[in-house]
């Protein structure tokens, strides 16, 4: 599969999680040269996950700062306020209801990212990347349970697809939350491009 | 402090940067690396390397002009530091040191 232009999403989604103009630069440049789709899409997802991981060994106590940051997060909002007093006040029964208490849910995951990212800035994908990384091990135990459940006959096969489904949706929405603000941020950077970035390395640029 | 040693590919990108020389960026880095040793490296571990070497202040970077067949992207130009150059040699010297006198590498019986 061959286009003249590399896949947009996979620039976009590298530029917002690797914020370094060489790399996407270096992998466009190759990809003239190469014309696989398929090539650049990995090198994306492969650049992602080694740039994030890297961040995350080198920064272990912030990525340890943004796991506690998310999960007070979520304690508060979607735990204590979105659990204990939106849900019985809202008590959805509808279908509109129970979608409108879902897109809540999930655009408070969004916020979670959005502000994991703001408060770990320049690493602030990396950080969120840490904290979807936990909250997918957090998803084992439940997930888990309800399969023995499930294919001990006690439970349902829709329940547990649902609650797989729910769980990916909100890792999902954490990582648009983190994309969203690493993408303002990347925005903010061009704009300001012609005060010393192009002339200097990231690490300095970000140092200023 | 605790000494920080390389790692394998951080290895070999410095040596493969001081294999390109002037103009050193991620395509010939790469390229060096599947040259020298055919391991197709991707680029962003490159990329993460030479985050991690710069952080130690074993190479240092800087910005070019953007241009257009990079899609108005820059490219950054990597440069090895005396620091940087010291590391590679205590690394063969520790390297050259565990393969002396090893006989299993000269074909005469473990």
């Amino acid at each position: 599969m061959t286009t003249a232009q590399p896949p947009v999403v996979a620039t976009w989604l590298l530029e917002c999680f690797c914020p370094d103009p060489g790399l996407a630069g270096d992998l466009i440049e190759e990809y003239a040269r190469r014309q696989s789709v398929l090539w650049y899409w990995k090198q994306a997802f492969m650049a992602v996950g080694a740039y994030s991981t890297s961040q995350i060994r080198e920064h272990k106590w912030l990525a340890i700062r943004a796991i506690a940051i998310g999960y007070v997060i979520w304690y508060i909002f979607n735990a204590t306020l979105l659990r204990g007093f939106v849900r019985p006040w809202m008590s959805p029964d509808t279908t509109i209801e129970q979608a409108a208490y879902l897109v809540l849910g999930f655009s408070l995951w969004v916020a979670n990212g959005w502000t994991i990212a703001k408060l770990h800035r320049p690493y602030s994908t990396a950080m969120v990347f840490a904290y979807v990384l936990w909250s997918m091990v957090a998803s084992v135990p439940p997930v888990y349970s309800l399969a023995v459940d499930t294919f001990s006959g006690s439970a349902d096969r829709a329940s547990l697809a649902l609650e797989i489904v729910k769980r990916m949706v909100t890792l999902l929405s954490l990582m648009s939350g983190g994309a969203l603000a690493a993408y303002r941020d990347h925005l903010k950077q061009t704009r300001i491009a012609g005060q010393g970035w192009p002339r200097e390395s990231p690490r300095a640029f970000a140092a200023r | 402090m605790a000494k920080e040693y390389l790692g394998n590919l951080e290895l070999m990108v410095l040596l493969s940067l001081m294999r390109v020389g002037d103009n050193a960026y991620g395509v010939p880095i790469s390229q060096e690396i599947e040259l020298r040793t055919g391991r197709d490296v991707a680029l962003g571990s490159v990329y993460a390397a030479l985050d991690r070497l710069e952080r130690k202040g074993f190479v240092t970077s800087m910005l070019g002009d953007p241009t257009p067949e990079r899609g108005g992207r820059a490219k950054r130009y990597f440069q090895i530091t005396s620091k940087g150059v010291r590391e590679v040699r205590d690394a063969q010297r520790m390297l050259t040191n565990m393969w002396k006198n090893l006989s299993v590498l000269q074909g005469e019986p473990a």
